[in-house]
């Protein structure tokens, strides 16, 4: 078994993740199936596009039972993106529930003067809990890409690993125990995001 | 923070294996390995990085998936993709490469392909490049196919709008020296407004004096036909 599997349910850049896994001589593999996901070491939960679509695309594959079993079985979880939102409760965006791992909520960034939504580009984060295995090693300045137009906030501070500014503070960043979520893209992150995975993969 | 820092967006452009640096959308000059040249820019830590096929439309090639699938194996980037792009299929095949975002050049006067790869995708990864450029008049026209055709520049941009279309690109063509020197969208309206002007200015330069009253080429212009000639280069 690999060392890292990431989750296929259809949507989402599997691919550009086993890039840069294989980069850091990371041995991964791409499950789409139960079984798999039940038997593996670390687990990566890409998403992409409406919220909606990714939980439903996860439900019919048969999937969301197999991640709820993972992370209850506290191997390390960790969602990208709308990967992250699908953690969380639910999200504004869409009227099926999250799977509930971390108590946080995805809302619309609210509307202000001079904000263009989706959040695009280039952002610092803060590091809120530098003691977090994925928190490692990790400067002040980096800096991550990020897409996005919903942001999530966590009920409780300590659920909150990361933050960043647009219009408005935001979770980049979510943990709860062996589960963590990010809503920038460490496979398009350069040196900062291969310095996360790094992270989560030896977590 | 209410705005992020600029990004800073190299564009190449490829054919066949070999990256190529073209003038005025002119004159190919071989300068490499395209992969190696994406792998030098992800060295770089550049924000985003654009690699266009410039001749998979005139050949009317499929894109070269193996070549694409190279470029996100180097690139730690937002990476897009563009040339020959037909299809949502095609689009859907790009992405799930690992690819971020796809440019849409020639088939983007059919407004359906944008509105209909916006709608499953979402308009954040689709781009629509406009190709500008300078005619003899002085007049700018927005072009398609390596700036061999143009076409009605305000129509194709009101399309492109009303498709929903995430970003675009404009590229100046005439610029000497230079294949293209992307512009930022909004700092240079008179250029992003293509052709729906040029009627105001040839008028206002025939009021100063500074233009003939009558030539061969406004009568080609008076007859209609001049937003559908092939580019007098």
């Amino acid at each position: 078994v690999a060392e890292v599997s990431i989750l296929n349910y259809g949507i989402g850049n599997a691919g550009s993740i086993l890039n840069m896994l294989r980069k850091l001589r990371v041995s991964a593999e791409i499950v789409s199936a139960p079984a798999p996901v039940a038997a593996a070491q670390r687990l990566v939960m890409p998403g992409i596009g409406a919220f909606d679509a990714c939980v439903q695309a996860l439900t019919e594959a048969g999937l969301r039972e197999a991640v709820l079993e993972f992370a209850a079985s506290k191997r390390p979880l960790l969602g990208i993106c709308v990967g992250m939102q699908m953690l969380t409760l639910g999200s504004e965006e869409g009227s099926l529930p999250g799977l509930g791992l971390i108590r946080a909520h995805t809302a619309r960034f609210a509307a202000r003067e001079g904000l263009r939504i989706p959040h695009m580009g280039w952002d610092r984060v803060h590091w809120l809990l530098p003691a977090h295995p994925l928190a490692c090693n990790m400067s002040e300045d980096s800096r991550f890409y990020f897409v996005h137009s919903f942001r999530v906030t966590c009920e409780s501070p300590a659920n909150c690993l990361a933050t960043c500014e647009y219009g408005e503070e935001f979770a980049a960043a979510i943990a709860s125990d062996n589960v963590a979520g990010v809503q920038f893209h460490p496979e398009k992150s350069h040196r900062f995001g291969l310095q996360l995975l790094k992270n989560f993969a030896s977590a | 923070m209410n705005s992020l820092r600029p990004r800073v967006i190299p564009c190449l452009q490829f054919s066949g294996g070999e990256l190529l640096k073209t003038r005025r959308f002119r004159d190919p000059q071989y300068l490499g390995d395209p992969i190696n040249a994406v792998k030098l820019f992800n060295d770089l830590e550049c924000d985003e990085l654009v690699v266009v096929d410039i001749r998979a439309t005139l050949e009317r090639r499929e894109p070269d998936y193996a070549m694409i699938e190279e470029f996100a194996a180097e690139a730690f980037m937002p990476l897009t993709y563009g040339g020959g792009i037909t299809s949502v299929e095609q689009i859907r095949c790009i992405l799930s490469i690992g690819i971020e975002k796809v440019v849409i050049g020639a088939a983007a006067p059919d407004g359906a392909l944008i509105a209909a790869a916006a709608a499953v995708f979402g308009s954040q990864s689709i781009v629509v490049a406009i190709d500008v450029k300078k005619t003899l008049l002085g007049r700018r026209e927005v072009c398609t196919r390596s700036g061999t055709h143009t076409l009605a520049g305000a129509a194709r941009l009101r399309r492109g709008d009303a498709a929903g279309r995430g970003r675009r690109a404009v590229r100046a063509i005439h610029r000497p020296g230079r294949c293209a020197r992307r512009l930022r969208p909004g700092v240079d309206a008179g250029r992003e407004r293509g052709g729906s002007d040029s009627g105001d200015r040839l008028r206002r330069r025939r009021q100063s004096g500074r233009y003939p009253r009558s030539t061969a080429l406004e009568q080609r212009r008076r007859r209609g036909g001049w937003h559908y000639v092939r580019a007098a280069r």
